[in-house]
């Protein structure tokens, strides 16, 4: 049994792809939410995702990390993928790559201040996966009048993150978003994006500015990704920095660096979108998805543990 | 009406005092949940109180503050309290105001990166209530076995502040915390708190160690707090620059000098305790209780706003959802 937890705002994001599994593998999931979790007594032996940890609460994160020293303290051989208070969430997983000298570019938070930035940058969400909130900002003060506009729609300072602008544009004009699955020690990489704009989103990759790149050729690059990539040990060492056992990492290449954009712990599967007629009859769906899909499967088919989910491990919430 | 919107951890907090409300206070509240909201379709015209904003999670910062603005827009009498993205939650609050200095002390983050820093520090959660989570603490290296220790616990440092602490003790030793209600522009001086403990809490409240202060002297020191505290003023302004409209401040005064220690946007008024029979009989119960349960009661009937019955305003489906 695959027990896998997020917060109220980020169940649909599972939920929505659980019904397009194998129907075996959709069986041994159960999902639940963090508030759920907080008023049972015991839990099953179980392997447990404790995902979508960017958007709790430090006071939730705190209650559920002691349901973690729980479980983790049973004896059982539960499994347990992401702590909720030591895996780095993207303040300072972002801050601690730059310092390890894997990312190149820093990220500030917003209401910290005093702090070198280094211009362009863009505002973004502490810890959200809506992408950029501005355009590239040029100047401290254009900053602050940015910082006072995304207030009012709901983006605090104290939620709202200041980040260095890294270019990772190709000699073409294109830029490139990469997806790769961490499931413990596995990485598995899936998926790709394309576009001309420099935030490079689910809803805007394919859009090109000038030409277009023709599908066979987005296709080939695509399983080229899938086939070729050779950087998995790069990517281990960045889960392992994050203390991330399970999610999904977005990333981009500079000069053939590797540059992490974030570590999603709750990663939409996407399943729904994938299976519309639509998208079925795309030269991607057509060539790519049924290679990746199986490695998906198989992927979260390896989290499950081996032992008897009828065993009680007592929990105490805090 | 009075709409008082609470996390569903921070619902205790009113609900368990509402009883104990005079009926026409009572009436004139209703509890909501801001996972209640984020159901309806539509709110009826009334006075909201954004409350709890130290809990909410960040997407439901961006959703109440969506709901914020369709109720502000609406051009109806709707009365708004603490817009959910601009109240300045603990570490901001705190940072201004010693950057303004208002306060003598300063605040850093755990995780860093923090500048100078002067010692005696405390430990305390991010976001809670619950007070400090360390003892005194002289010198960066005892800092450092304090958060080390507090990480073995399973607190991290990005969930913890290092507080500098500022020392209120009066000549005997007594420390105070002074409680104020912010309700608009009023400001409602509520009770003293008093302890021989720096850290003083509800909990600790009335504990002395060696002689325990003449108990007229306090009765006589709290009704001078209730009817003639000379800092409305003050107080008012650091509301204004925490953005908030509706909460408790708790305060120290070091020499005649405002220290802040928090601005609570959920207070618990706490009449099951405060009427409580053993607490009433007391010579607090008889002489001052029932001035401050006056003017808190009062406070509230100032949040209503006139009557507007089935006058609703539609919430567009992408405000909340």
């Amino acid at each position: 049994m695959i027990v896998y937890i997020t917060t109220r705002y980020g169940r649909r994001a599972i939920a929505e792809s659980l019904p397009h599994l194998p129907d075996a593998l959709c069986r041994r999931f159960r999902l639940t939410t963090y508030g759920e979790l907080q008023r049972r007594t015991w839990l099953p032996l179980a392997t447990y995702i404790f995902a979508d940890i960017d958007r709790m609460t430090p006071s939730a994160a705190e209650r559920a990390a002691a349901i973690w020293e729980s479980l983790a303290s049973s004896g059982e051989p539960v499994r347990l993928l992401n702590h909720p208070t030591r895996s780095l969430t993207r303040t300072r997983l972002l801050q601690t790559l730059f310092r390890a000298g894997i990312n190149d570019f820093n990220v500030h938070r917003a209401d910290a201040p005093g702090e070198a930035i280094r211009y362009p940058v863009f505002l973004h969400g502490a810890d959200d996966h809506n992408g950029a909130r501005s355009d590239l900002i040029h100047d401290a003060a254009t900053l602050e009048s940015e910082l006072r506009r995304v207030e009012a729609p709901g983006l605090p300072r104290s939620q709202c993150l200041v980040v260095e602008f890294c270019d990772t544009i190709d000699p073409g004009g294109i830029y490139r978003k990469y997806d790769a699955f961490i499931a413990g020690d596995r990485i598995l990489p899936t998926d790709m994006y394309h576009s001309s704009r420099w935030m490079l989103k689910w809803e805007n990759s394919g859009v090109f500015d000038a030409t277009p790149i023709g599908e066979e050729a987005l296709t080939e690059a695509e399983l080229g990704y899938i086939h070729d990539f050779a950087d998995h040990d790069r990517l281990r060492e960045v889960a392992a920095l994050a203390r991330i056992d399970y999610g999904r990492i977005d990333f981009a290449r500079r000069n053939g660096r590797i540059q992490i954009w974030e570590i999603n712990t709750n990663p939409d599967l996407a399943l729904g979108a994938m299976m519309q007629p639509d998208y079925r009859r795309t030269a991607y769906a057509r060539q790519v998805l049924p290679t990746v899909l199986e490695k998906v499967f198989a992927m979260l088919a390896s989290l499950d543990c081996d032992g008897d989910p009828a065993i009680r491990i007592p929990v105490a919430p805090r | 009406m009075i709409v008082y919107v609470t996390t569903r951890w921070g619902r205790r907090s009113l609900v368990y005092s509402l009883p104990l409300m005079p009926p026409d206070l009572r009436r004139r509240f209703r509890h909501a949940t801001y996972e209640g909201l984020w159901r309806r379709r539509s709110l009826p015209v009334a006075s909201y109180i954004f409350a709890d904003i130290e809990r909410l999670a960040p997407p439901a910062v961006a959703r109440a503050a969506a709901i914020w603005e369709t109720l502000a827009a609406s051009n109806l009498p709707v009365r708004l309290f603490n817009h959910p993205a601009r109240v300045l939650t603990r570490y901001r609050l705190l940072k201004a105001l010693h950057r303004d200095g208002i306060n003598d002390f300063d605040i850093h983050r755990a995780d860093g990166p923090f500048g100078a820093i002067r010692y005696p520090v405390f430990l305390r959660h991010i976001d809670d209530h619950k007070g400090a989570r360390s003892g005194l603490i002289g010198d960066p290296a005892a800092l450092e076995a304090g958060l080390r220790q507090l990480e073995a616990e399973g607190l991290p440092r990005h969930l913890l502040l290092i507080v500098e602490f500022c020392d209120t003790a009066d000549a005997n030793g007594i420390y105070r915390k002074y409680d104020a209600f912010v309700a608009g522009e009023r400001i409602v001086p509520f009770d003293i708190d008093r302890s021989s403990h720096w850290m003083v809490k509800w909990e600790n409240a009335g504990r002395f160690e060696g002689r325990r202060p003449d108990e007229g002297a306090m009765i006589d020191e709290s009704l001078a707090f209730l009817h003639g505290f000379g800092q409305q003023d003050r107080l008012r302004a650091i509301a204004k620059l925490a953005g908030v409209d509706f909460g408790r401040i708790d305060f120290a005064l070091h020499g005649d000098r405002i220290q802040i220690w928090e601005i609570n946007t959920n207070p618990d008024p706490a009449l099951p305790q405060l009427l409580a029979p053993d607490h009433r009989a007391g010579l607090y119960g008889q002489r001052v209780l029932p001035v401050a349960l006056d003017r808190l009661f009062d406070m509230f009937r100032s949040l209503d706003c006139a009557r507007h019955a089935g006058i609703h305003i539609n919430l567009p489906a992408d405000a909340a959802r």
